[in-house]
C-alpha cells in the first residue's frame, strides 16, 4: 500500500508520465477503478465522522473503508482522513462520498460564501484569535 | 503515516504542553460546520509557514497528485529537487465551537492547476502570497482565481533578499484591480497572518455589501 506515497525517491521519477500512471493506479485499487464518486462528491473540507446511531449499511466494508471508520470514531475533514491514512486525496474524496451517501459515515455542512451572518462571526472569531 | 512539519519557533504555535497530549488535536463533536481558505503561492514563498502560524494543529500534508519537483516551502531559499510526490499542507483554525476554518497551501505552478479546482472548490476566498523578488511566480494564480471569480487578495511576504515594495507598487506591477486588498505580511508571524485572514474575510463582507468599502492606504 505504500505505492506513490511519501517514501518515493528521486530515481522513482525519471518522467512525469510515469509517476502520474502510479498514482492513478494506487487511486484505482483504493476505488476499485472508479475516479469519480458514485454519489455527489463533498468537498475537501467536509467534516465527516463515523455515525454511531444510524443503522450500519448493509452493504460489508473493505478494507480501506473499515480503516476510515475506525478512524472517524473521532470527527474530522476529508482532507485529515487522506493526511492520517495517507490515501491520496482524490481517492479519498470518491471513499468518503460513497461511504456518506451510503449512511455508514455522517457529514457536516460546509460554510456558504455568500453567508453573511457566518462570515462575520467568523471575523470576529479570527480578531480574538 | 503523518507528515508534520516543524513550526518556525515555538513562540508561534499554541503547541500541546505534552506531545502525547492528543486532545487539543481532537474536534468536539458539535463541530460540524467547516469552510475552507486556499493559501496559493509558488515555491518558497511561506505557504506552510503561513499555515502553521495560525493552525491548531501542527500543518498536515496530503498527497494530491503527482509531479517531478517539489521544494523546500521555509521561506527561505527555493530548493528545487526532484520527487515523484507533491504535499500539500494544511491546517485548522477553530473559531468556535461549531465552526472550523481549514487552510490549503497550494502550490502555484500552472503545472499543479488540475488540482486546483478540487481545492477550490467551495472555498471562502483565496490569499495570494508573493515574494517581491519573484512576482511573476503569483500570476498563474491570480489568472485562476479572476478567472473562476473566487474572491483573493494578495500578500506579500516578508524577505530579506527582496526589494521592499509597498502594496501600491505590488498592485501596479501586477496590474490588479484597485478593489483587490494588498497586504504586507510576515508569515512567521501569528499577528500578521491573523491580520492577512481578516483582511480576505473583511473583503468577502464587502463583496457582499454587509461591510463599507475601506480606503486603501
Amino acid at each position: 500500500m505504500t505505492v506513490g506515497s511519501g517514501g518515493s525517491s528521486a530515481a522513482d521519477a525519471d518522467a512525469d508520465g510515469e509517476a502520474v500512471d502510479r498514482e492513478l493506479v494506487r487511486a484505482f485499487m483504493l476505488t476499485r477503478g472508479r475516479t469519480r464518486a458514485s454519489s455527489p462528491e463533498l468537498p475537501i473540507e467536509t467534516i465527516v465522522s463515523a455515525s454511531t446511531g444510524l443503522a450500519t449499511s448493509n452493504v460489508p466494508l473493505d478494507r480501506e473503508q473499515r480503516r476510515i471508520r475506525t478512524l472517524l470514531a473521532v470527527p474530522m475533514s476529508i482532507a485529515e482522513v487522506s493526511a492520517h491514512l495517507t490515501i491520496p486525496l482524490r481517492a479519498a474524496v470518491v471513499l468518503v462520498s460513497e461511504m456518506v451517501a451510503a449512511g455508514s459515515l455522517s457529514a457536516g455542512q460546509t460554510v456558504d460564501s455568500s453567508d453573511t451572518t457566518m462570515l462575520l462571526k467568523i471575523r470576529s472569531a479570527l480578531q480574538l484569535l | 503515516m503523518i507528515r508534520r512539519q516543524h513550526p518556525t519557533s515555538p513562540a508561534e504555535t499554541q503547541a500541546p504542553t505534552h506531545e502525547t497530549n492528543a486532545m487539543n488535536d481532537v474536534i468536539d463533536r458539535s463541530a460540524t460546520q467547516s469552510a475552507k481558505i486556499v493559501i496559493a503561492g509558488g515555491f518558497g514563498v511561506g505557504k506552510t509557514t503561513f499555515v502553521g502560524a495560525v493552525s491548531e494543529i501542527n500543518p498536515l500534508s496530503t498527497e494530491a497528485s503527482m509531479t517531478a519537483a517539489a521544494a523546500r516551502d521555509d521561506g527561505g531559499a527555493v530548493d528545487t529537487k526532484t520527487s515523484t510526490t507533491v504535499a500539500m499542507d494544511f491546517g485548522r483554525i477553530g473559531v468556535s465551537d461549531e465552526i472550523l476554518i481549514y487552510l490549503f497551501g497550494t502550490p502555484g505552478q500552472q503545472r499543479f492547476a488540475f488540482m486546483w479546482d478540487q481545492v477550490s472548490l467551495g472555498a471562502l476566498g483565496a490569499i495570494v502570497l508573493l515574494d517581491t523578488a519573484r512576482l511573476s511566480d503569483s500570476h498563474a494564480a491570480i489568472d485562476y482565481f479572476e478567472a473562476r471569480q473566487i474572491p483573493f487578495i494578495v500578500a506579500a511576504n516578508s524577505f530579506t533578499h527582496s526589494p521592499a515594495a509597498t502594496p501600491e507598487q505590488v498592485r501596479a506591477a501586477l496590474t490588479l484591480s484597485d478593489t483587490i486588498p494588498v497586504v504586507d505580511l510576515d508569515a512567521r508571524e501569528r499577528h500578521s497572518v491573523k491580520h492577512a485572514l481578516i483582511t480576505l474575510v473583511e473583503y468577502l463582507l464587502v463583496l457582499r455589501s454587509a461591510l463599507p468599502t475601506p480606503v486603501h492606504t
